[in-house]
């Protein structure tokens, strides 16, 4: 049955309860439900080649001997039977394949397959979620047939482009603009034309990544000043509209803002950085987003409620493990450390987590470290009348930059635009920042090679050009980042010969070359600032 | 009475009904207050326009303003009731048009400006009431209007391209316009006389009723309950006796000439019986429709309970159960899942025997867990609406679907859930009806004690009929369903099969009992599932199985038997089997009407039968004939195999000597002082001359031994030593190649275990050696000691005897050690002693361990 059908057979209260009610489990209840899936799970996983290739003969039939006997994946482990796209070795019958960029990876790309089962329980969740940003408190919620989604996500193979898909096995929202037409414009002619049709039609829902919302959310302004005569029709209820948003600018002395002509129902934001956009977003809109966990690997994983007080998990998409960040430092200071994991019922609010995940139903990924990091905010609230842990999102490890959701750089792709450049850099370090709006952006430290001073001509301009060029050659994402969202993040600070060997002297270890300690920024630029040995001046300068 | 006095009182009488029957439902629920708000405003209408017309007290005027308010409020109590209904949440207006119309109310309350007092005109007994209206009343009209605008409005924002809200409200919009139609066709003088308005009213309010049962608010059985019936025949007394009593009085006094009391008591009577007859008359409709089932029902469930409370045969109280569900309801189709002992659910009844019973529910299963929350049935839309569905494996939900699975009813003792019964839904669309489902559980429940009570009673006879360690039918059951079988198959055949295993005594003894346990349930597992299902296995010996085989003649009696046969000969060979690991069978083949006119006969012949293969061979199936009787009769009791095998064993003991010839002598010696030892330590007869065999051919395996190393004058390297243990396990071949005597090769394989674990070759310790094996230990060590060698004088008694103490719980047995030595003390047992030529010491001089020769 349809979520649409359920409207006339069931009472509201009964369809919050089928969507909703794994806020209610206790832990318990939520450990029975995660623990029987993962026997599933194993049971399909384990005797798979897929499993197999990783388990070495072995064959777990407990959780426990599950979580002893799989050691913790990546992606590397599973690239050789999924990127060629082994069907048979898998542990379920793949439907679909959703792909994503492989940050750092050997390959450009990474596949995920989709089992029946795993889209299921995405469709399942993302109604969830769809329910849960209408709510406004417990068992309230405003979904109707006749609402509207602003269309603002990447298309298929991307992960974003199956909802679309999966809301309309549910209910006939209407996209806008259609996503048959969507899938063939350009990122700018979709917002466009999306905006015109919300001004008449109205826009009731608009989910994204954060940045990408915002972004669009800016839009409309240029949009309404650049193509007015498009965007008003002859139709006398939108003029009216118009008018009034107007009315309601000028007598303000402010721009036109989407909230000015629109009243979401439902606002969802996903992906990194969300909290750097939140508050404009809501500013821009009138309603505060909904932030939800999704991923190519993960599906739906999690959502905020009508409280905003953190994010709970989905019992059903995942066996969710832990990875303590004590026990994160030891494996990022020594790689070959395998770190201990504790469960979903174990965490400690305050507590900082990498999370690992086996995606159940047939997925392919067990214990994969998916690399992201959460923070364990609280367990139970009374706002919501539950038990249960919620969390908020951190970032990706400290081995991976992301920006705005965009784009994912690890040390080795620094390090393959460093090489291709052939910019005489001796050493650098790299760290993700925020500037005073804040907005993210890779603050690059770099050395230069003493010798190369006196016959090149580099400038922080150069290396920035240059480097840039390379980031975006390696990385089709960063590419994008400039080409949709307009932005160039890269911030690069040229510190003095000798700068990192001095800091290396002081404090007996060299420098972590990714997201190290701003403590160890400050320690390094105190070096820079001591070292008498250079030749060059500490410079920094936007890009 | 007029026509609109009649009408009105149907109306007042509907609207009671249905305000009562909502009592009774949930009146926490928003919608189901505001259409009792609704319905009370509607008999406010109704109620005070007819007590007007009736002129009760206090005053026509009270009951015309009452009549008024419900007027005005009728249009609040719509828009409040839509609102709910659509779960709008626009309560600003709501609230607006609620004190707007009451502040018009109290306005026309005072001044009359809207709807003005009527003039009443008392005419030839028939009163009439007149209203002059003015342009006001369109004021009242015109906000009446507005509000239903309004109301319009909402319902049009929310239906807009929503054809699920549309297809919701639509009979609220039925009712709506036949409402407003009823109103507006009153005003026409055609339609004079006919309260049209009333009529519609009462029609809308039953339009509203049904779009709540079509929103699942309520139970349509709501509406036939006992405490209705007798609230809808007071309600209608009251009415009447309030409408009627006056005139009925005023009849009787009139037509009578009765005094004025008697004519008040007369028209209470009256009234009174009035009443009762109406409350009859609702108990029998309501009877008819709902208790008379009930009490069919009621009868059923007592028949059953009646029935099952001292059955212990879970097939019968299945079938009661069953039966009575399907007599009672309309439930068809079932399949009932009962906990197995592993604690998951699997079919133990289908009422379609046609139906496939390979299902379980695992004991983990979300519905167990829900089930041990909730005795109550659930439908499968509802389950799969809880959270703990989430948790479903997707075979689950394929079984669900395969199934067709509509509703679960548990089945349920104190708490414990015994079964689960699942209704298939017949055909796609339909869906059971909730009462024949409440029904089944309630059956269901009645039969739950009795259902845990034969299953623990079916799990103890089961227990008692089956052997623990195969599974298999026990010898004791064996002969009763032996004696069925053959009552069974009177006209026709049965067979009987009896396999019992060669030398499984040896085989334990070889290779301890447990490897022996698993060879039998090897052999269980093999025999049963190499049978038809009308045949049996049995058990019924300690190496014996049995089949039964109905409907078999011998020809195919014997091919299976000797399939069954040769498929147990490689039972340990595929199990990667070991030395004198191949297990034989000897089989007796016996069959009715053939060769035996009772079952105890068939038995018997079988028996002779096996008995017959055991004495000429072993390893063979033997039908039974008259003449192999002859031959069992000359039975004897244990005969050795030595003397017809004495001239080979002499010969491969010269073969030693030759090579060796201490070892000769020694194995004489030994065969002496094991004899003496076994009938001190009180050994049979039979056994005593099994060990002294065993001692005389213990040492046959060094006939594979190299020279050198069997004569080798010093110390024996590790890899020597190696291929010296080595001659055990040649022992043990060369005796397997002389089946008369392969009796003794347990005796020969353990004779160098050592007590404590640290001998060869299968490390055995303590009584996990075989007895005769610890005698020979002892009896080997002896002769080594009290024997002159190359490199040692021999020991005297007491060092000898020192020596075997010394050794006591670590070579040797220490209870049979100290037998030994009182032997020696006593002079029961002489030292024989030996001088030899060549004789090396294997181990070194480290008495007592090595002592034993080699």
């Amino acid at each position: 049955m349809r979520f649409q059908e359920k409207f006339h057979e069931y009472s509201k209260q009964e369809i919050w309860e089928e969507y909703c009610g794994f806020l209610n489990l206790s832990m318990d209840e939520f450990m029975t439900i995660q623990k029987r899936l993962l026997q599933e799970q194993i049971s399909l996983w384990a005797p798979s080649a897929l499993g197999q290739s990783i388990l070495k003969g072995k064959m777990p039939q407990t959780v426990d001997e599950f979580r002893s006997m799989v050691p913790l994946t990546t992606y590397e482990d599973y690239a050789a039977i999924l990127l060629p796209k082994q069907t048979k070795s898998l542990p379920g019958e793949p439907v679909v394949w959703i792909q994503t960029t492989w940050e750092g990876g050997i390959h450009p790309i990474k596949v995920a397959p989709y089992t029946k089962g795993m889209l299921d329980t995405f469709q399942h969740n993302i109604m969830s979620s769809m329910i849960l940003c209408t709510s406004r408190k417990k068992g309230e919620y405003n979904v109707n047939v006749t609402d509207h989604v602003l269309y603002a996500l990447a298309p298929l193979p991307y992960v974003t482009g199956l909802l679309p898909l999966l809301l309309k096995n549910e209910i006939d929202f209407e996209f806008l603009p259609p996503v048959k037409d969507a899938v063939n414009m350009s990122f700018k002619e979709r917002n466009i034309q999306g905006f015109k049709l919300g001004i008449n039609k109205g826009i009731e829902y608009f989910f994204g990544l954060g940045s990408v919302l915002y972004y669009v959310s800016k839009s409309l302004s240029s949009i309404k000043s650049g193509s007015r005569k498009s965007i008003i029709t002859k139709s006398p209820r939108t003029l009216l509209r118009l008018l009034a948003a107007r009315r309601r600018c000028r007598r303000e002395n402010r721009e036109l803002m989407p909230k000015d002509l629109f009243h979401l129902k439902g606002f969802v934001c996903a992906g990194t950085d969300n909290r750097c956009y939140k508050a404009d977003l809501e500013k821009l809109w009138g309603v505060e987003p909904l932030e939800i966990f999704a991923g190519t690997e993960p599906t739906c994983i999690g959502c905020e409620t009508w409280s905003r007080e953190g994010v709970y998990f989905f019992p059903d998409a995942c066996f969710y493990e832990f990875i303590p960040e004590d026990e994160m430092n030891k494996n990022i200071e020594d790689p070959s450390y395998q770190p201990h994991t504790v469960l979903w019922d174990e965490v400690v609010p305050g507590g900082i987590y990498e999370l690992v995940l086996t995606v159940f139903k047939g997925g392919a990924f067990a214990r994969y470290r998916v690399g992201d990091v959460f923070r364990c905010i609280g367990i139970g609230s009374k706002k919501e009348g539950n038990s249960i842990p919620r969390f908020e999102y951190i970032d990706r490890v400290p081995q991976i930059i992301d920006i705005a959701g965009f784009t994912r750089i690890t040390e080795k792709s620094i390090e393959q635009a460093v090489e291709l450049s052939r910019l005489p850099i001796e050493t650098w370090t790299a760290k993700k920042e925020f500037s005073k709006d804040n907005r993210p952006y890779l603050h690059l430290y770099v050395e230069l090679k003493r010798d190369s001073l006196i016959d090149s001509a580099l400038s922080i301009r150069i290396l920035q050009e240059q480097l840039g060029i390379y980031f975006r050659y390696l990385d089709q994402d960063y590419e994008d980042l400039k080409k949709i969202l307009g932005i160039d993040p890269l911030k690069i600070t040229m510190v003095k010969c000798g700068t990192f060997a001095a800091y290396e002297k002081k404090f007996g270890s060299s420098i972590r070359k990714m997201n190290p300690e701003s403590c160890d920024i400050n320690d390094l630029i105190i070096c820079h600032a001591a070292n008498g040995t250079g030749t060059g001046g500490a410079s920094d300068d936007w890009i | 009475m007029t026509g609109y006095s009649w009408v009105s009182v149907i109306a007042l009488v509907c609207y009671l009904f249905l305000l009562l029957t909502f009592f009774q439902a949930s009146k926490t629920d928003k919608v189901i207050r505001s259409f009792m708000t609704l319905i009370a405003i509607m008999f406010l209408w109704v109620g005070g326009s007819f007590f007007m017309r009736s002129e009760l007290g206090p005053s026509v005027y009270f009951w015309h303003h009452v009549s008024v308010l419900g007027i005005m409020l009728v249009a609040v109590g719509y828009y409040h009731f839509a609102l709910a209904f659509l779960e709008d949440k626009n309560s600003h207006n709501k609230w607006f048009w609620l004190f707007f119309h009451l502040a018009l109310f109290i306005a026309n309350l005072f001044t009359g400006i809207f709807i003005p007092k009527p003039v009443v005109i008392r005419d030839t007994g028939a009163t009439q009431f007149i209203y002059n209206y003015t342009w006001h009343f369109y004021i009242l009209l015109a906000c009446l209007l507005l509000c239903v605008l309004q109301l319009a409005f909402i319902i049009y924002r929310h239906c807009k391209g929503n054809v699920i809200a549309f297809r919701q409200l639509r009979p609220v919009f039925y009712g709506l316009g036949i409402l407003i139609i009823g109103h507006i066709a009153a005003s026409f003088s055609v339609f004079s006389g006919i309260p049209l308005d009333i009529i519609s009213g009462v029609i809308n309010a039953f339009f509203l009723f049904y779009a709540l049962y079509k929103k699942r608010l309520f139970k349509i059985s709501l509406l036939f309950s006992r405490s209705n019936s007798l609230a809808l025949a007071m309600i209608t007394g009251t009415i009447l006796a309030i409408r009627f009593f006056s005139p009925v009085r005023s009849a009787l006094r009139n037509g009578l000439n009765a005094s004025l009391t008697a004519a008040v008591i007369l028209t209470v009577l009256l009234l009174v019986i009035l009443v009762a007859a109406l409350f009859l008359i609702f108990s029998q409709i309501f009877n008819y429709i709902v208790v008379r089932k009930e009490k069919r029902q009621e009868n059923r469930k007592n028949q059953l309970a009646e029935k099952i409370t001292y059955m212990l045969d879970l097939d019968s109280i299945m079938q009661n159960m069953t039966n009575t569900i399907r007599d009672i309801t309309h439930i068809d189709r079932m399949l009932v899942f009962l906990r197995q002992t592993d604690g998951d659910y699997r079919v133990e009844y289908t009422s379609n025997p046609l139906d496939e019973k390979n299902y379980y529910i695992r004991a983990d299963h979300p519905l167990v867990a829900y089930f041990k929350n909730h005795d109550a049935p659930i439908n499968v839309q509802d389950f799969s609406k809880t959270t703990m569905f989430r948790s479903l494996w997707e075979t689950e939900k394929q079984l669900l679907k395969s199934l067709n699975a509509d509703c679960f009813i548990p089945i349920i003792t104190v708490g414990d859930l015994v079964g689960i019964i699942m209704l298939p839904r017949e055909k796609e669309g339909s869906y059971y009806r909730s009462a024949d489902i409440y029904t089944a559980h309630a059956v269901a429940s009645i039969c739950s004690a009795s259902v845990k009570d034969a299953c623990a009673y079916e799990r103890a006879i089961e227990d008692a009929r089956r052997d623990k360690l195969t599974g298999l039918i026990n010898r004791k059951y064996f002969f009763e369903l032996l004696d069925a079988e053959f009552k069974k198959c009177k006209d026709s055949t049965l067979s009987l099969s009896l396999l019992n295993l060669d030398n499984f005594r040896q085989y334990n003894q070889v290779y301890g009992t447990q490897e022996g346990d698993i060879a039998l349930q090897r052999i269980a597992g093999l025999l049963s599932s190499s049978l038809s299902e009308a045949s049996s296995v049995a058990r019924i010996g300690g190496k014996e199985f049995a089949i039964i085989l109905p409907g078999y003649d011998i020809h195919f009696a014997k091919l299976i038997t000797e399939n069954l046969v040769a498929e147990i000969s490689h039972i340990n060979e595929r199990s990667g089997g070991h030395i004198g690991s191949r297990i034989t069978v000897s089989a007796g083949i016996s069959a009715a009407p053939y060769m035996a006119s009772s079952a105890r006969e068939l038995f018997q012949n079988a028996e002779t039968a096996v008995y017959t293969v055991k004495r000429s061979g072993k390893n063979a199936v033997q039908i039974y004939s008259s003449d192999i009787l002859y031959q069992t009769t000359q039975q004897e009791g244990f005969s050795s195999g030595y003397k017809e095998n004495a001239s080979t064993i002499y010969a491969l003991t010269a073969a030693i000597d030759a090579k060796d010839h201490y070892t000769f002598r020694h194995s004489q010696n030994v065969a002496y002082y094991a004899e003496a030892l076994g009938k001190a330590a009180g050994l049979a007869n039979d056994l005593t001359e099994i060990v002294k065999e065993a001692a005389l051919l213990h040492d046959i395996g060094k006939i594979g031994i190299r020279e050198d190393i069997l004569n080798k004058p010093g110390r024996l390297t590790p890899d020597e030593f190696d291929i010296m243990k080595g001659h055990v396990e040649n022992a043990v071949n060369i005796i397997r190649h002389l089946p008369s005597l392969n009796y003794v090769i347990p005796t020969v394989l353990s004779h160098h275990e050592h007590f404590d674990g640290s001998g060869y070759p299968r490390r055995l310790s303590g009584e996990s050696i075989p007895l005769m094996g610890r005698i020979l230990c002892i009896a080997d060590s002896f002769d080594a000691m009290t024997s002159e060698r190359s490199y040692k004088k021999a020991l005297d008694l007491n060092s000898a005897i020192e020596n075997l103490m010394a050794g006591s719980g670590k070579q040797f047995d220490p209870k049979l050690v100290l037998i030994f030595v009182e032997q020696l003390k006593s002079g029961s047992i002489r030292i024989l002693g030996q001088s030899s030529e060549s004789i090396h010491p294997l181990f070194g001089e480290d008495y007592p361990e090595n002592t034993q020769d080699e």
